[in-house]
Parts: structure tokens; sequence; C-alpha cells
């Protein structure tokens, strides 16, 4: 029985089974993903299939701080042998954050295209929204609106039918 | 200063983060929460009222005063591509809302491909045709329950919507053969049709359909107690057919079973009551039908432990669903005994 580690998924690759992709954030900061884990962001894999020389991608749009946990995230859902539930409490535990870095996910799983992470933060997001009354949904997420009183009346007449 | 800086991050939270991210977010919503959102700020109101992927869906089921919330909708430029309209079960909704509609939003409907009338027990052959005229690439038409429409109202709908693939007319009990041959002749690209308790039709209806329907995949005929084999010996020329019920059907005799058992493709099979059926018919289901995964002989006391196991040696790996309730011809049929044949079953009873 070989102890070695099993071999990436992207099992066209000629490079040796831990293939480590190097990523730079918005703000300068460098991070190391397993390719394994890379492959769960669309918008990576194009940007691996292209380039093999090691080069660290820039990604304009992510800060260090969200980079490090969506490289977190990413590793511990390419690790074989999670079973289901353990996962499940460990994404639990990962999106309870407070709500600005929960907006940073979502932004920066959008942007990656990583549909695990999406799914996830968007599903926290929904729950709080689900329900709520405009200005619940306002004082919950601390949104300051600049309707008139006139275009507030407007809005609510003409969408006046969705609701019972 | 330190005050301006905070009013200027709140404006950015309020203006640009949360629009950026409700718009990825929210597209899982209900409709009632979506349209709460549009609510809430000017910002949010202008970023998703204008991406179109967000409102394809108008669910108006169960609603009071549907016929009204329709039109109030409808007048909205964010409809203007709705592809699906739910009004399942809506109440107040009468053939004056669809003509008005007519009148006025029959722009909005250009897009529309699924339109659920279930349930909307006023609405007449005037009022589809009123709709009908509207949506001209609609694909998937349903008005389950309705006493109202009869063939009149399936001449507008083949005459104005040339692409259906998806029918429903359960329950529609004043359709006749003439509505079959109109839709044999219109639909030969029909995928899947509901017919369960029309009551009037006869053989000759159901013999235009099969032979021109050819794609269908799913066929309803529960309760269509008077068709003999002279209409079921032709569904075997329907290569395509993966969905068959024929509960009720009190007719149908082993041979015309045998020949429907030709369809290969065939994974669910409801042949609840189905009284003069014995082993030879189901004996040529399992051997002709091998991806069977649903199966119902409720009722059927003409069947022995024989079919089962002709059944076992072709379906074991797939049937998941086995209801041999009342089948007294059946000695070996306990919960342990059925799993011994078959051990992927989990649903034991369909009909009850």
């Amino acid at each position: 029985m070989s102890s070695s580690p099993p071999p990436s998924s992207a099992a066209a690759s000629p490079s040796c089974p831990k293939k480590m992709i190097a990523l730079r954030s918005s703000d300068g900061e460098t991070f190391e993903i397993e390719e394994a884990a890379a492959l769960q962001s669309k918008t990576l894999e194009n940007m691996i299939d292209e380039d093999c020389a090691g080069t660290p991608i820039p990604l304009p749009n992510v800060t260090g701080k969200i980079l490090a946990k969506v490289v977190e995230f990413c590793s511990k859902h390419a690790e074989p042998g999670v079973d289901d539930e353990s996962l499940r409490a460990w994404d639990a535990e990962f999106v309870n954050v407070e709500q600005a870095t929960v907006f940073d996910y979502i932004l920066a799983a959008n942007f990656l295209e990583i549909p695990t992470l999406l799914n996830l933060t968007c599903n926290v997001v929904a729950d709080m929204i689900r329900g709520k009354t405009p200005d619940e949904i306002r004082k919950f997420f601390n949104i300051k609106s600049i309707f008139s009183p006139e275009e507030e009346e407007e809005v609510r007449r003409e969408n006046h039918w969705a609701f019972e | 200063m330190a005050a301006e800086a905070e009013e200027t991050e709140e404006l950015a939270w309020s203006r640009e983060t949360i629009p950026r991210v409700m718009k990825i977010a929210c597209a899982r919503l209900p409709q009632r929460d979506l349209v709460s959102l549009l609510l809430v700020s000017p910002w949010l109101h202008r970023t998703l009222a204008s991406y179109p992927s967000l409102w394809l869906v108008l669910d108006l089921r169960e609603m009071t005063n549907a016929g009204n919330r329709l039109l109030g909708a409808l007048s909205l430029p964010r409809y203007r591509q709705v592809k699906r309209i739910d009004l399942e079960f809506a109440q107040d909704i009468e053939d004056k809302h669809l003509e008005s509609l007519e009148n006025e939003y029959s722009e909005s409907l250009k897009s529309l491909e699924t339109l659920n009338l279930n349930g909307c027990q006023k609405i007449s052959d005037k009022g589809i045709a009123a709709v009908t005229s509207c949506c001209p690439n609609l694909k998937v038409f349903s008005i389950y329950w309705n006493v109202r429409v009869t063939d009149i109202g399936i001449k507008h709908l083949v005459e104005n919507c040339r692409h259906l693939v998806d029918l429903n007319l359960s329950g529609c009990k004043n359709i006749t053969d003439k509505s079959l041959e109109l839709v044999a002749d219109s639909y030969n690209e029909l995928q899947s049709l509901n017919l369960t308790r029309c009551v009037k039709l006869t053989d000759i209806g159901l013999r235009q359909i099969l032979f021109k329907c050819s794609s269908l995949q799913s066929l309803n005929l529960y309760a269509l107690s008077s068709l003999t084999d002279n209409a079921y010996n032709n569904i075997s020329s329907l290569s395509h057919l993966k969905y068959l019920d024929l509960c009720g059907a009190q007719n149908l005799s082993d041979d015309a079973l045998s020949c429907i058992a030709k369809c290969g493709k065939v994974v669910a099979l409801n042949l609840t009551w189905c009284v003069r059926i014995t082993d030879k018919g189901v004996i040529a289901v399992a051997e002709g039908c091998v991806s069977l995964e649903f199966l119902s002989l409720f009722g059927i006391v003409g069947v022995t432990d024989k079919c089962l196991e002709a059944l076992s040696t072709t379906c074991s790996n797939t049937l998941t669903t086995l209801d041999v309730n009342g089948c007294i011809g059946i000695k070996r049929r306990s919960r342990e005994d059925l799993l011994k044949l078959f051990p992927h079953l989990k649903c034991f009873k369909v009909h009850s």
C-alpha cells in the first residue's frame, strides 16, 4: 500500500501530487493553497490551466483578511474523509461572524466563483431577510434610506399586489 | 472630521455594499421578501428592479384577489420578461382579468414559457383565448380541475401557442376527443400529457395522440375507465415513454400490457386497479422494462409470486417503489419478503 498522498483531482496535470498555487491579495499578502482546494474556484481553475509556472495569481478584489478565510474554507472542503455532519457544523461556525464579514465572503465567493461558499453565505443572508418588513430589514442591516415620502408611497403602491 | 468619515462609510455601506451583496444573495428569496427588499432603499430598488433575472417568476399561488394582483404586477416594467406565472389555487381570477391583460399588457407575456392555472375554476374558454393570444412562446400549460374549459378553449390554445411540450388537463371533464385531435395535429413534439379524469375521451381520441405525439415521455390516463385495448395497444409506439399512469384501466388486458412492455425506457408504471391483469402481463413488463423504478399492482388479484420473481430477475437493482397491497394472489408480500427480491425498495405504498 503506497503511503504517498492521493494524486490531486486535476489528473491531467503533469506536476507532482501536492501542487501548491500562490495567490496574492489586493493588499499584497501572499497565500499558498493546494491545487485540489483551488479548483473549487472556477475562476482559479481557469487561471491555473493557463499558467503552471507558479507566479502568484493576483486577486485585486479580495483583501488578505478575507482571502485567508477563503483559503481555509476551500482547503477544508477539499479534505478527504470528512463526514457530512462534521462539515455542516464546521460551515456553521465559519459563517458565525459579523455581517460585514459575511458580506465580504459573498463578494469573494461570487468573484472567485466558489459555489459551495456562495450557497452557504447567501443562505445566511437570505435567512436574515426572510419574513422581515422593509423597515425591519433597514434596522437589521443598518441601511440608510433616502426615499422621499412621495417616492416611498409610489413604490409601496405599485408593489402592493405582492403582499397579502 | 471623524463624524464626516463615518457618515461617508455609512453611506457607502447603504449605497454600494448592500445593493451589491443583495443582488447576489437575494435570488433564492421567495417573492414577498424580494419585493420587500425593493422597498428598503432607493439604491436597492434601482439595483434590483433593473436586474431582469430576479423577476422571471410571478408567484400568486393561493392568493386572494389574484386577478387584480396579476394586473398590478404586469403593469411594472421589471416583469416584461417574465417566464413563469403561477396562479395555482389563486382566488378571484376571472376571464375579465385575462381580457384586460390582453388589452393592456400583451407585450409583457412574449417570453412566457409556463402558465399554471390549476384550480382557477372561474376561467373559461374566453379567458384562455385571451391569455394564450399573448404568449406565443408558451411551453407548459396546466389548467387542472377546470370544468368550464371545452374543446373551444383548446382550439385557441393550439392556434396561439405552437410550441407546447407539456399539457395538463387533469380534471377538465368537458374535454372531448376533438381536443385530442387538435393536440395531436399541433403538438408533435409534446413530451408530457395529463388527461386524468377527462371522462368523455374515447379510444378514438387517444389513438390520435399515440400516432402523432411520438415524443411523449409522460402520459397520464388515470381514471379513464372506458378506454380499451384498441387504444392501449398503440402505446407501444411511444418509444420515449418513461412515465405511464393507467390507474383504473379496468379493460386493460395482458395482451395490451405485453405491447406496452415494448416501451423499454419506462421507469414508472401505475397499474392500480387494472383488474384484468395476470402474471402474463406483468412478466412481459419485467422482460421489456428493465429499468423500472416505480410499479403499482395495487388491487390486482390475478397476479401471483411468479410475476415478482420475473421482475426481480431484471429490475431488482432499479426498483425503489412497489405497491402490492391488495394483491391477494401474492403469498410472500411482507416488507421482508419484498426486500429480499428488491433490496433497494424504499416505498411500499402508492395508492391509499
